[in-house]
């Protein structure tokens, strides 16, 4: 009985959301929305990732269409001897979204530029990379004001210093959004 | 940089006139990725922005400045900046599609700044001018919003930069003549276009 009730408020927990999708308002075409989550990411040329404070404003400007600025500042490094100290990154570009009055589904596209610094004393002048990133993501939309989200995005580019480092990863990111 | 920081104001100035003194419905404002190929020099990634100013139904403008950096043979580190503007001629009348495609030339300022990935110190720049020419189309996400694909041939019309070793390692150089030498730029870039309401 004590099983079946935890299992209960599990489920209870699960379907909260759906729920509370029931009796949401309708969200306008034309809105902004924001969130401010960690992510982690993936090199793929070495064994090596970090987290991210991942912080995003977005502006839809039609039931389709959004422009996003993304914000990327570098929590540290899963290796004890990272390749860079610092690495943060700024984009901005453009989403296109299928989207109900609940689900919503987009892919984007943003360019971007990186700031890369590393403690070799024989580092470039200007640590700066330009980036692009290819996005993709899922919202679901609990209420007039909350959704939840889940993105993941592949970005690509290089850093050319003393030691060459091409920086292509694989980022995800998850939570809770509001709509402003 | 004072050029750079020189033709930024200038840029937006322009931009503010034309947004005000024209039609809204001709100015559009974007972001752009550019990557860089069949250079000298190497492979490289960009970044920038650019506005359009369209003059007629079949001719645009695209107003343009980019940050690229390409990889000098793993060598050397070579950054670009170019700021400049192209012609877009519509063939067709109509869109196919939701493509629209366009020819396209243009002139652009060109800085070039050449840099030892060893010894970063060590590096050599130069202002210069370029002409550039190529293809492309709009793909409309929606009538305000386009994606635009171009792959143009830029034409430095200047003296390159390039490394040299000697018995003291790598130093920067500037070759002999005008050599014409360039890069295919293909660049992907999406632009908002102010409809008046």
């Amino acid at each position: 009985m004590k099983e079946q009730t935890k299992l209960g408020w599990i489920c209870a927990l699960l379907f909260l959301p759906f729920a509370t999708i029931h009796a949401q308002a309708t969200i306008s075409n034309t809105h902004a929305s924001a969130f401010l989550t960690f992510a982690p990411n993936y090199f793929f040329q070495k064994n090596e990732s970090n987290f991210f404070l991942h912080g995003q404003l977005n502006l839809f400007t039609e039931q389709r269409i959004s422009f996003s600025g993304d914000a990327f500042y570098d929590l540290g490094s899963t290796s004890a001897y990272p390749t860079f100290n610092n690495q943060h990154q700024l984009f901005f570009g453009v989403n296109y979204h299928w989207r109900t009055s609940i689900h919503d589904l987009y892919l984007g596209m943003q360019p971007g530029i990186g700031l890369y610094r590393n403690d070799q004393a024989l580092e470039s002048l200007i640590p700066l990379a330009p980036l692009v990133s290819l996005q993709g993501g899922y919202r679901i939309y609990i209420s007039p004001h909350f959704h939840f989200f889940f993105e993941g995005r592949f970005i690509g580019g290089q850093v050319i210093s003393k030691n060459m480092q091409a920086i292509s990863n694989l980022r995800f990111s998850a939570g809770l959004g509001f709509q402003l | 940089m004072r050029y750079s920081v020189i033709f930024f104001v200038f840029f937006i100035i322009f931009g503010n006139w034309a947004q005000h003194s024209t039609n809204l419905n001709r100015f559009s404002l974007g972001v752009r990725s550019t990557f860089s190929a069949f250079s000298d020099d190497g492979t490289g990634l960009g970044t920038g922005g650019q506005f359009r100013l369209r003059f007629t139904p079949r001719v645009n403008s695209d107003w343009l400045a980019d940050y690229i950096v390409v990889n000098h043979q793993s060598i050397a580190k070579s950054e670009y900046v170019h700021i400049g503007w192209s012609v877009l001629f519509y063939p067709m009348n109509q869109q196919i599609g939701r493509f629209q495609p366009y020819v396209l030339a243009g002139h652009c300022f060109d800085y070039n700044k050449l840099s030892i990935n060893s010894q970063p110190e060590i590096y050599g720049d130069r202002w210069g001018s370029a002409v550039q020419a190529g293809l492309g189309t709009h793909f409309l996400l929606s009538p305000q919003v386009d994606l635009s694909m171009t792959s143009q041939y830029m034409v430095h019309l200047t003296k390159e930069l390039t490394t040299a070793y000697s018995s003291t390692g790598y130093t920067i150089v500037e070759k002999s003549g005008n050599s014409f030498e360039g890069h295919l730029l293909t660049t992907i870039s999406i632009n908002y276009r102010f409809i008046k309401k």
